[in-house]
C-alpha cells in the first residue's frame, strides 16, 4: 500500500474551476474560448479532443504556464496568477508531455530531490520523500543512474517521481500515455488510478478513447476552444455524436456492440461487454448467426 | 585550435589563466544580472551550450586540405546569447571536451579560453554588429562574423604558442610562422564557418523569425523590406546595389585580414633566425669539423624555378588523374546516383561544375602546395632568402646553374615526377569527391560525436578508482598538472607510466582506446619534437637535404628538449583521460562546487551536461535523415544542409529552454538561491 510523503494513506485533494476562462495566444489566435468547468476534489477528469483542440492550453492554463486572457482559474479558492504563482505551483503538479523538457538535471535521484529542496525542506524530509515516490513510481532502482541512460518509459515514471515527491493535491498530465508500450501504458494507469483512490485530484490529457473509461469519472470535450460536452463518464460516451464531433469515436468494443445489439447498451470496456454478453446469453436474446452470416440470412428469406 | 595539455610551460599557463578568469567572472556577472531581470535566460544559455557543442560535432569537408574539421561556433553563440555569456559556454565546452576526449587540457584551458571563447566570441559579435550597422543582410553579417571570428581564434592561438614554444626575442617570429601553417587549412574553414554562421541566421529567420526578435537580434532591416530569403545566389540576383557592396566589403575584409595576416607571417618570418641556421647552426657543424655540404637546391640560385616546375607537374597531374578517373568511370558524367534534386538536368555534376573542376584542382593543388612549402618556407634556415619573380628567376644567370649542378637534373626529375604523381592522386582523389562519390575513408573524428556517449558510459561504470571522492582526485589531479608542468621529464615520465598503469589495469579501459584517445596529443608531441629538433640549436645530428629547402640540421638538444615536452604532453593528457574515465561529470561538478566555483557555472554545467546527450543524439538523427534522402552529398550542397540542420538545432534548444524553464518554475525553481 502506498502511503504519501505526509505519512498518510490519504491524499487531499483539491478543486479545480475554470470560469470563462478564454486564452488568446500572441499571434490573436483564440484557443480558448468563454470555459466554465468544475472538477470537483478526487475527480479522475479527461480532457479530450482532437490535436489542436485547446487541451494543452488549458492544461497550462491550471498552474498557471498561461494566464487567461478573460475569466480565472481557481485552484481550491486560490485564483491562479503571477502572484500566487509558488503557491499554485506546490498545490498542482504538471506532468510535460516530452518527459525530456522536464528532466533537467544529471541524475535521476538529484532531478526527483530538486522539488523538494526548493521547499526549503530539512534534508531528512527530501530524502523521505525521494525514497517514496521513487519507489511509487517504480525508479528506485534507477536512483544513482544518469538520466540520458534511461528508456522513454523509465524517464516519463522518473519525471511523475519528480512531479510526486513535490506533494501535490492535484495532478495535471498532458497526454501521458503517448509513445509508451501497452505494459508501460497499463503500468501508469494503474498508478495513476491508484493515486486517485487516496484522494489525488486527477485532470488528464487525451485521445485515446479505448484507454480514458477503464479510469476516468469524468470527460470534459473540447472542439476549438470551446466544451463541446462535459459530464460523466457514460454521459458523454453515451452520445457517438460528441465524440465525432470532435474527431474522437467511440471505444472499439463499443462499436462492435453497436453492430449487434441495439443501442441502448453501450459497454465501454471489455469487462463491461463481458458482463453484459454473459446477461444476453443468460436472457437468451444473443443470436449471433443473422449477424455473423447476414448473406445466408439473406438467402433464407 | 586546442592546445593541449602540458604545451604550455607554467608560467604562460599561468598568466593565460587570468584574462580567462576575468572574462569567465565578466560573463557570469553579466549571466547573473540577466538572470535576474529574466529568468529564462538561464537555460536558454546552458541549451544553446549544449547545441552549439553538437554543432561543434558535426564534421564540415574543407576540400582544400582533403579532410574535415568542425566549425570554432563561438561567433555564431555570441551573436544568439552575447559575448560575455558566450565566453562562459566556451569555458564549460573546453572544460568537457579536455575531459571527455582529451581535447585540450586543464592547464591550457586559460589559453584556449582566452582564443576561442574570449576572442572568437568579440570578434565574432563585433564584426557581426558592425556589418549590420553598415546594413549588411543577416547572412552576410553572420559570415563576417563567423570568418573573421574564427580566423581570429586561430591567429590567438598562433600568438599563445609563440609566446609558449618559442624565446620570447623570437616569439612573433614563431608564431607568424604557426600562423603560415594554419592559414591552408584554416582559411578555406574560416570561410565555410562564415557560409555557417550566416546561413543558420538567415535559416532561423526564414524559419522563426520571432526567435530572432526574441533574442534581440533586431530586424531593423528586415521590416524594411522582408525577411531575408534563405540562400546567397537568391541574394546576389535580387540583393540590388546595397547588397553588392555589403558583399564586396565583406569579401575585402575577409581578404584583407588574410593577406595582412600572410604578409605579417612572411615579414616576421623572414627576419634573422637568432639561434639557428648558418649562424649557428653551420658555425658550430664547422667548430666540430663538419662543414655543411653544399645544398642541392640552392635558393640562390633559383630554386624557385623547380617549384614552377614541380607546380606545373602538379596541375598537369591533377587534370590528367581527374581524366582518367572521370574516363574510367565511363563517361563525364558521374556514377549513377539517385536522380538530381531540383532543375531537372543530368545525374551527377552540372556542366558549369564539370567546366570549373580544373580550375578548382590547379587552385586546390596551388593551396595543397603552399601548405607543405609555406611552413618550409617559415621554420626552415632561411638565410637572406627570398621569394622572387618568375621574371628574375627566368633572367637569373644562375638558371642554367641549377640545371649543371651536381645531381641538378635528377633532383628537377625526381621533383617533377614527385608533383606529377601528387597531383594524379589529387585529380583522382577530386573526382571522386566533386563528381559525386565520397572516398571511401571515414576519419576518427566523425566518431567524436560516438565518443561522448562511450566516454561517459565508462566514466559511470564502477571501478576501484570511481568509488574515490572526486573532491580527492580534483586535487590530486590539479597537484600533479602543476608538477608536471614544473618538475622535469622524470616525474613526467613516471606520471605517465603510471597514469597508464591505472588506466588500463584499474579503470580497466582497452589500450586500443586509450591510444585513440591520445591520437590527437601523440600527434602533436611527435610535431613538437620536430620543431623542437629543427628550431633549438646544438650539436646538429643529422643535416637533412629536401628539395625546395636549404639543408636543415635537427640538432641532438632540440631532439631531446622535444622528448621532454612530448613526455609532459603525455603525462598531463593522461593525467586527464584518468580523471574523466573514472568520475562521472555531475559528479565532478559537485566536487568543483565544494571548491566554491560559482553555483552559476556548475548549474550550467549540469544543465549542458544533461542536455549534451541529447543534442548530439537529435544531429545524428537529422544527419541520417539527410544522407538516406541524399547519399553522397558533394560538400557544396551538403552546406546548404549544415545550414539547415544548425538552424534546427538552435530552433529545438530555444524552444526547449523555454519548456526547461517552465518545468523549473513548476518545481520551485524561482527560489532556488
Amino acid at each position: 500500500m502506498m502511503h504519501g510523503p505526509w505519512g498518510s494513506k490519504k491524499i487531499d485533494g483539491a478543486a479545480v474551476r475554470l470560469e470563462g476562462a478564454a486564452f488568446v495566444y500572441p499571434g490573436g489566435v483564440r484557443a480558448l474560448d468563454g470555459l466554465d468547468i468544475c472538477v470537483r476534489p478526487g475527480d479522475f477528469t479527461a480532457v479530450m479532443g482532437a490535436n489542436g483542440g485547446g487541451k494543452s492550453t488549458m492544461l497550462k492554463l491550471l498552474v498557471g504556464l498561461l494566464h487567461p486572457s478573460e475569466g480565472r482559474v481557481l485552484i481550491d479558492d486560490i485564483q491562479v496568477g503571477h502572484d500566487t504563482f509558488n503557491e499554485v505551483a506546490v498545490m498542482v503538479g504538471y506532468l510535460f508531455q516530452d518527459p525530456n523538457d522536464q528532466l533537467f538535471c544529471p541524475t535521476v535521484a538529484a532531478d526527483i530531490a530538486y522539488g523538494p529542496e526548493n521547499l526549503g525542506l530539512r534534508e531528512a524530509e527530501v530524502e523521505r520523500r525521494v525514497e517514496w515516490s521513487a519507489k511509487t513510481c517504480g525508479v528506485y532502482e534507477l536512483l544513482d543512474r544518469p538520466i540520458h541512460a534511461l528508456s522513454y518509459g523509465q524517464k516519463k515514471r522518473v519525471a511523475l517521481a519528480g512531479v510526486l515527491a513535490m506533494g501535490p493535491r492535484v495532478l495535471v498530465l498532458d497526454e501521458p500515455t503517448a509513445s509508451l508500450d501497452p505494459m508501460a501504458e497499463a503500468a501508469l494507469m494503474r498508478l495513476l488510478k491508484g493515486l486517485n483512490e487516496q484522494g489525488l485530484t486527477i485532470i488528464m490529457a487525451t485521445h485515446d478513447v479505448d484507454l480514458i473509461p477503464l479510469y476516468a469519472h469524468r470527460i470534459v470535450l473540447l472542439r476549438g476552444g470551446v466544451v463541446a460536452a462535459e459530464g460523466p463518464l457514460n454521459d458523454v460516451f453515451a452520445e457517438g455524436t460528441h465524440l465525432e464531433s470532435c474527431d474522437l469515436r467511440l471505444p472499439r468494443i463499443t462499436y462492435l456492440f453497436d453492430i449487434f445489439c441495439d443501442e441502448t447498451t453501450r459497454p465501454l470496456t471489455v469487462g463491461q461487454a463481458r458482463k453484459e454478453l454473459v446477461r444476453m446469453v443468460e436472457r437468451g436474446q444473443l443470436d449471433l448467426v443473422p449477424i455473423l452470416l447476414p448473406r445466408e440470412r439473406g438467402g433464407a428469406a | 585550435m586546442h592546445i593541449a595539455e602540458g604545451i604550455l610551460p607554467a608560467q604562460w599557463a599561468a598568466a593565460w589563466a587570468v584574462p580567462a578568469a576575468v572574462g569567465v567572472t565578466v560573463g557570469l556577472r553579466r549571466l547573473r544580472v540577466r538572470t535576474a531581470e529574466e529568468p529564462s535566460v538561464k537555460s536558454l544559455v546552458a541549451l544553446m551550450g549544449a547545441a552549439v557543442f553538437a554543432i561543434s560535432l558535426m564534421p564540415i569537408p574543407v576540400p582544400v586540405a582533403g579532410s574535415v574539421s568542425h566549425p570554432a561556433g563561438t561567433p555564431l553563440a555570441a551573436i544568439v546569447v552575447g559575448p560575455a555569456a558566450s565566453v562562459l559556454l566556451a569555458g564549460i565546452s573546453l572544460l568537457i571536451q579536455a575531459l571527455f576526449f582529451a581535447h585540450g587540457g586543464l592547464t591550457t584551458l586559460g589559453a584556449n579560453i582566452v582564443s576561442e571563447g574570449i576572442v572568437g566570441s568579440f570578434a565574432g559579435y563585433l564584426a557581426f554588429r558592425l556589418s549590420r550597422r553598415a546594413g549588411a543582410s543577416l547572412f552576410w553579417a553572420g559570415f563576417a562574423a563567423g570568418s573573421l571570428g574564427d580566423l581570429s581564434v586561430y591567429m590567438t592561438t598562433a600568438i599563445e604558442l609563440g609566446l609558449g614554444l618559442f624565446p620570447l626575442h623570437d616569439a612573433a617570429r614563431g608564431a607568424g610562422a604557426l600562423f603560415l601553417g594554419f592559414l591552408p587549412t584554416q582559411a578555406p574553414l574560416a570561410v565555410l564557418e562564415g557560409i555557417f554562421t550566416g546561413g543558420v541566421l538567415s535559416s532561423l529567420a526564414e524559419l522563426r523569425p520571432d526567435i530572432l526578435s526574441g533574442l534581440g537580434l533586431g530586424q531593423s532591416r528586415a521590416r524594411r523590406d522582408e525577411v531575408p530569403r534563405v540562400g546567397v545566389r537568391h541574394r546576389l540576383r535580387h540583393g540590388g546595389r546595397r547588397l553588392r557592396v555589403v558583399t564586396l566589403v565583406a569579401a575585402v575584409l575577409v581578404g584583407v585580414i588574410l593577406v595582412a595576416g600572410f604578409v605579417w607571417a612572411l615579414a616576421v618570418t623572414t627576419g634573422s633566425w637568432v639561434g639557428i641556421d648558418a649562424g649557428v647552426m653551420e658555425r658550430v657543424a664547422e667548430e666540430q669539423g663538419r662543414a655543411a655540404w653544399t645544398p642541392f637546391i640552392n635558393t640562390d640560385v633559383g630554386d624557385l624555378l623547380l617549384f614552377v616546375f614541380f607546380l606545373g607537374a602538379v596541375v598537369a597531374g591533377a587534370v590528367i588523374g581527374w581524366l582518367v578517373r572521370g574516363l574510367r568511370s565511363g563517361g563525364a558524367g558521374a556514377p549513377a546516383r539517385l536522380p538530381a534534386r531540383g532543375r531537372g538536368g543530368s545525374p551527377g555534376r552540372s556542366r558549369a561544375t564539370r567546366a570549373a573542376a580544373p580550375v578548382v584542382a590547379i587552385v586546390a593543388g596551388g593551396l595543397v602546395l603552399w601548405a607543405w612549402v609555406a611552413p618550409g618556407l617559415a621554420l626552415g634556415p632561411v638565410s637572406g632568402r627570398s621569394l622572387r619573380t618568375l621574371g628574375e628567376i627566368l633572367a637569373h644567370p644562375s638558371r642554367q646553374q641549377v640545371l649543371s649542378a651536381r645531381g641538378g637534373d635528377l633532383v628537377l626529375f625526381v621533383a617533377m615526377m614527385a608533383g606529377l604523381l601528387g597531383g594524379l592522386a589529387m585529380g583522382w582523389w577530386m573526382w571522386l569527391r566533386f563528381a559525386g562519390r565520397r572516398p571511401r575513408f571515414r576519419l576518427p573524428h566523425l566518431h567524436a560525436s560516438h565518443d561522448v556517449s562511450t566516454g561517459d558510459r565508462q566514466a559511470w561504470r564502477a571501478t576501484g578508482l570511481t568509488a574515490v571522492d572526486a573532491r580527492l582526485k580534483v586535487a590530486v589531479v590539479a597537484v600533479m598538472l602543476g608538477a608536471n608542468l614544473v618538475a622535469g621529464w622524470v616525474l613526467s615520465a613516471a606520471l605517465l607510466a603510471v597514469c597508464l598503469g591505472a588506466l588500463t589495469l584499474v579503470v580497466r579501459v582497452r589500450w586500443v582506446s586509450v591510444v585513440v584517445r591520445m591520437a590527437p596529443a601523440l600527434l602533436v608531441s611527435a610535431m613538437l619534437v620536430v620543431l623542437r629538433g629543427l628550431t633549438v640549436p646544438g650539436r646538429p645530428l643529422v643535416s637533412i637535404h629536401l628539395p625546395l629547402l636549404a639543408p636543415f640540421g635537427v640538432s641532438q638538444e632540440g631532439l631531446t628538449a622535444g622528448a621532454d615536452l612530448a613526455v609532459v604532453v603525455l603525462a598531463g593528457v593522461s593525467l586527464l583521460l584518468l580523471l574523466g574515465l573514472s568520475t562521472p561529470l555531475p559528479a565532478l561538478l559537485s566536487a568543483l562546487r565544494w571548491y566554491r566555483v560559482p553555483i552559476l557555472l556548475i548549474e550550467l554545467g549540469m544543465l549542458m551536461y544533461r542536455y549534451i546527450f541529447l543534442f548530439v543524439e537529435e544531429t545524428q538523427r537529422m544527419r541520417q535523415a539527410q544522407r538516406l534522402r541524399g547519399p553522397d552529398v558533394p560538400w557544396h550542397r551538403a552546406m546548404g544542409g549544415f545550414n539547415s540542420m544548425g538552424a534546427n538545432l538552435l530552433i529545438r534548444s530555444y524552444d526547449r529552454s523555454q519548456r526547461v524553464y517552465d518545468a523549473q518554475r513548476l518545481r520551485g525553481g524561482e527560489r532556488r538561491p
